[in-house]
């Protein structure tokens, strides 16, 4: 009888035992969850910051202006066509 | 025997935890503190962003880097100081002051971009790290730079709003702070079972404006050519909806770069159309007019006879050409803009009524526009006027007002009679409400009859203007010139004057309200020949940008 306590009794130390070491090991694991996730969060925050930055100039007064330079889209630049379409559809 | 020894080792093992556990969460706990493990970060609110009536943005936040130096992991200075001064265009000496081995931070230069983080990061120097920050972002650039205002620093090295709508709505926009309490382990990793405790920050309130970016766009590049075409020395347009008094654009010249405020001088930093208190002029002839009109002192018909100056004590005060047309109607007065005219409708409406309409048009009191920095008006007491101050009051003269001041006025007199308080903001967004700014009557100063002679009378007055404008066909536009003299010294200069323009389209029911001022014009001293042919030319473009169908 006292051999089967004795058994018991060494069974239960040995399954607390490698519940503490699994329970120790999933929370680092956990935690290196929390850590990646934080900084995924704030990472994800940074590049939609970004994004709206571009998205934003995209859609400016600035923008188009930079754009409209680019593309001689000024009053030198009308093109001649509009106004002459015989021109134009020689060319 | 053995297991007795080994039990009582590892008795003692645990006996020696609890006492070392009881040692430092008991006896020595306020020693310790729970800072070893417990550890506390700030999270930071998101500043509130500010929207156009579109939706489309004017000022939102990026990303920015604040670099500091952890003095003792510097291992190689020199390098580090090269380095860093070549990337941050720094002084090597002044960067050099910076690192003291006593410190262990030290906050060296902020509002960096990604890239330029980026490039110092690939330089891999030792004791060299960023803290993130946020920053304004002006996807408009200085579009509305007087409108907006800019966010520096208080004396604790916080954010806060300076000017305008940073300045006015700074409680609003600069949201709550939030907070992260969390057990970590020694390597800074959360403690599975710890405590976690999070409190949210709460971002600011965004700002949707009654602007338009469009508009102020138009209005800004039209001031600028106007300043460069007539030598101005400055100048300002605003635009209002006459009915609500919602500002649909303002600008003043010359104003500052949003982004490096730091670069220029307060003076710069002023609103004009808010803070210059000026004396209008004859754009200031039709609020008297419809005063006496509404006092049924006079009609449009009326006459007077204009036979020369009109003296008053020991001033003599003459029209703007010393030239006079005998027997005068009111809306002839305005047409040919008669100060000689004007002193006797001021006259007629009595001394007393006409400081009377001057308190009920707002002057003397703040219009309580939602920008920072307006500036109060004084209007002093009746018993201190001498008969000169009532009879120059009628055109203008000797009084000072502020642009807005004017403006809203004048909205009083042709939108059917009712002051209104000017307003910049329309919305204002939080994560669980939107509040609304709906317009404010003010009170009564004129009844709807009146509104509509004087808005008659208006367009009178800029189809027979003594001056021939290119005004835009078939659309009938009301509106005034003025010209003020700017006293220096108490002695008006007239060579230096304020030259104006007030004017509203469409007529039958005006969409906007302009008031162009240009301050020191070079080429013309006149309103008529500078401040006018400006307003036609803005007045076109918003006729297109409204598509406003003739009315001829």
């Amino acid at each position: 009888m006292s051999k089967l306590y004795k058994l018991l009794f060494w069974m239960t130390i040995l399954a607390m035992v490698v519940a503490n070491i699994y329970l120790f090991g999933h929370s680092i694991k956990v935690s290196d969850e929390i850590l990646a996730l934080e900084k995924k969060t704030r990472d994800l925050h940074v590049a939609n910051i970004g994004l709206v930055k571009e998205v934003s100039f995209l859609s400016s007064l600035v923008y188009a202006e930079k754009a409209a330079i680019d593309l001689q889209f000024v009053k030198k630049g009308t093109p001649t066509f509009l106004n002459k379409l015989g021109v134009a559809l020689k060319n | 025997m053995k297991i007795k020894i080994l039990f009582s080792v590892f008795l003692l093992f645990y006996i020696a935890i609890i006492v070392r556990l009881v040692y430092i969460q008991v006896i020595s706990r306020d020693f310790v503190g729970s800072d070893l493990y417990l550890k506390t970060k700030r999270l930071t609110s998101e500043r509130g962003k500010i929207f156009d009536s579109s939706l489309n943005p004017l000022v939102l936040n990026q990303n920015s880097y604040l670099l500091y130096l952890e003095p003792k992991k510097i291992t190689d200075k020199l390098k580090l100081i090269k380095f860093l001064s070549e990337k941050l265009k720094m002084e090597e000496a002044s960067l050099s002051s910076y690192i003291d081995e006593k410190k262990v931070y030290q906050a060296v230069a902020g509002g960096l971009d990604e890239t330029k983080k980026k490039e110092i990061e690939a330089l891999k120097l030792e004791g060299v790290n960023f803290e993130y920050q946020m920053k304004r972002y002006y996807p408009e650039a200085s579009l509305s730079a007087h409108l907006l205002g800019f966010v520096g620093k208080n004396e604790k090295g916080e954010d806060l709003g300076y000017f305008g709508l940073e300045g006015y709505y700074d409680k609003d926009l600069v949201g709550l702070p939030g907070f992260l309490e969390s057990e970590r382990d020694a390597s800074g990793k959360p403690i599975f079972i710890g405590a976690q405790k999070k409190v949210d920050p709460e971002n600011g309130r965004d700002l949707v404006l009654t602007i338009d970016k469009s508009i102020q766009e138009i209005a800004k590049r039209k001031l600028k050519e106007g300043i460069e075409n007539y030598k101005a020395r400055q100048g300002c347009v605003i635009i209002a909806d006459p009915y609500t008094m919602a500002i649909l654009a303002l600008t003043c010249l010359p104003d500052y770069d949003i982004d490096k405020y730091f670069d220029f001088s307060e003076n710069y930093f002023k609103n004009s159309a808010i803070s210059d208190v000026v004396e209008p002029g004859s754009i200031f002839k039709p609020l008297i007019m419809a005063a006496a009109i509404n006092e049924k002192k006079i009609s449009p018909n009326s006459e007077m006879n204009e036979d020369g100056a009109v003296r008053v004590g020991e001033y003599s005060i003459k029209t703007w050409n010393d030239k006079y047309e005998g027997r005068v109607s009111m809306t002839r007065i305005l047409e040919k803009s008669s100060n000689v005219g004007m002193v006797w409708v001021g006259e007629k409406l009595g001394q007393d009524e006409l400081y009377s309409y001057m308190q009920k048009y707002g002057f003397g009191e703040l219009t309580g526009i939602d920008l920072q920095g307006e500036s109060p008006t004084y209007l002093k007491p009746k018993n201190n006027w001498y008969k000169i101050d009532f009879a120059t009051a009628t055109f203008g003269q000797g009084i000072g007002i502020t642009p807005i001041q004017m403006i809203r006025a004048f909205a009083a007199v042709i939108n059917g009679g009712n002051l209104m308080k000017p307003y910049i903001v329309e919305k204002i967004k939080s994560a669980d409400k939107i509040d609304i700014v709906k317009p404010k009557v003010e009170r009564k100063v004129v009844s709807g009859l009146t509104s509509e002679i004087i808005k008659k009378m208006l367009v009178s007055t800029v189809e027979n203007a003594e001056a021939k404008w290119d005004r835009p066909k078939g659309y009938k536009i009301g509106g005034k010139t003025g010209t003020a003299q700017i006293p220096i010294a108490g002695i008006y200069d007239p060579s230096k004057t304020i030259a104006s323009f007030i004017g509203f389209a469409p007529a039958l029911r005006p969409k906007f309200l302009t008031l162009v001022i240009l301050k020191e014009p070079g080429t013309s001293p006149w309103g008529s020949e500078t401040a006018a042919p400006l307003f036609f030319e803005i007045a076109k473009e918003l006729i297109v940008y409204y598509n406003i169908v003739p009315e001829q």
